[in-house]
């Protein structure tokens, strides 16, 4: 699994599939620390096709985040379903990511 | 709402949980439950064969896991069955979420949380895990 991935402005923003489980998340969790690390930190996930992850995912993001901030920047997230809202929610994601309704908003705050 | 049961089985390999969450979602939708209930129940599957292949199985393909698959007017019963090792006590023992800047951990809470009754046993060589949700 590739994730799909674009620089814009020195931002890094990268796409997340329509689902994301167990089987990918080690896999995803690696990408996205080599795209933050060959950058500058700062990166946007667009979760605007992902309908369902479980909780691997939910520490493939959260070890993003933590590879980020190492790093001085941060994760921004947008586009999330409201299952997937739920789903941070439950798990209180919710309150260690800034969540956007969609791409311009999170590219504002982040610029 | 009709009534039904079904078995599903699977190998305890990750690549196959993709299969079962079209298929549970598939179940739920067939049995009535409405989006939000269908996210919930099929994550609560999706988790409860990760802890069968990660814990049960130690990640190794090759052996079986059974999804026994029921529903009545106004609930669904899931009763999941592994021969592997059972569940350590320090997994069954996180009842509440981690911090959310934790890595893992979430598994077993997010079963608990989003099922009305979450039930593990020993039953002979297996691991029972029952499952109950009201729809």
């Amino acid at each position: 699994m590739a994730l799909e991935h674009e620089s814009r402005d020195g931002i890094d923003v990268v796409r997340l599939p329509d689902r994301l489980l167990m089987a990918d998340a080690a896999d995803a969790r690696t990408q996205l620390k080599e795209i933050l690390t060959g950058g500058n930190g700062r990166m946007i996930l667009d979760l605007t096709r992902t309908e369902f992850m479980d909780s691997s995912a939910c520490g493939a993001l959260v070890g993003s985040l933590q590879t980020a901030r190492k790093q001085g920047g941060d994760v921004y997230l947008f586009g999330m379903s409201n299952n997937v809202r739920a789903l941070f929610e439950l798990t209180r994601l919710h309150t260690v990511f800034q969540i956007f309704d969609d791409e311009a908003a999170a590219l504002r705050a982040m610029h | 709402m009709m009534t039904g049961a079904t078995t599903l089985t699977l190998d305890s390999d990750p690549a196959g949980l993709a299969d079962i969450q079209l298929r549970v979602d598939g179940l739920c939708r067939d049995a009535g439950c409405d989006s939000h209930s269908t996210f919930q129940l099929t994550l609560v599957v999706i988790e409860a064969v990760t802890n069968c292949i990660k814990h049960g199985y130690r990640g190794e393909p090759g052996h079986l896991i059974t999804i026994d698959w029921r529903h009545t007017d106004d609930c669904i019963e899931i009763e999941i069955r592994d021969r592997g090792v059972p569940l350590p006590a320090d997994v069954l023992s996180r009842t509440t979420m981690p911090p959310p800047e934790a890595e893992g951990g979430r598994g077993w809470p997010m079963i608990l949380a989003w099922t009305d009754s979450a039930h593990i046993d020993r039953i002979g060589d297996e691991n029972v895990l029952n499952l109950t949700r009201r729809c």
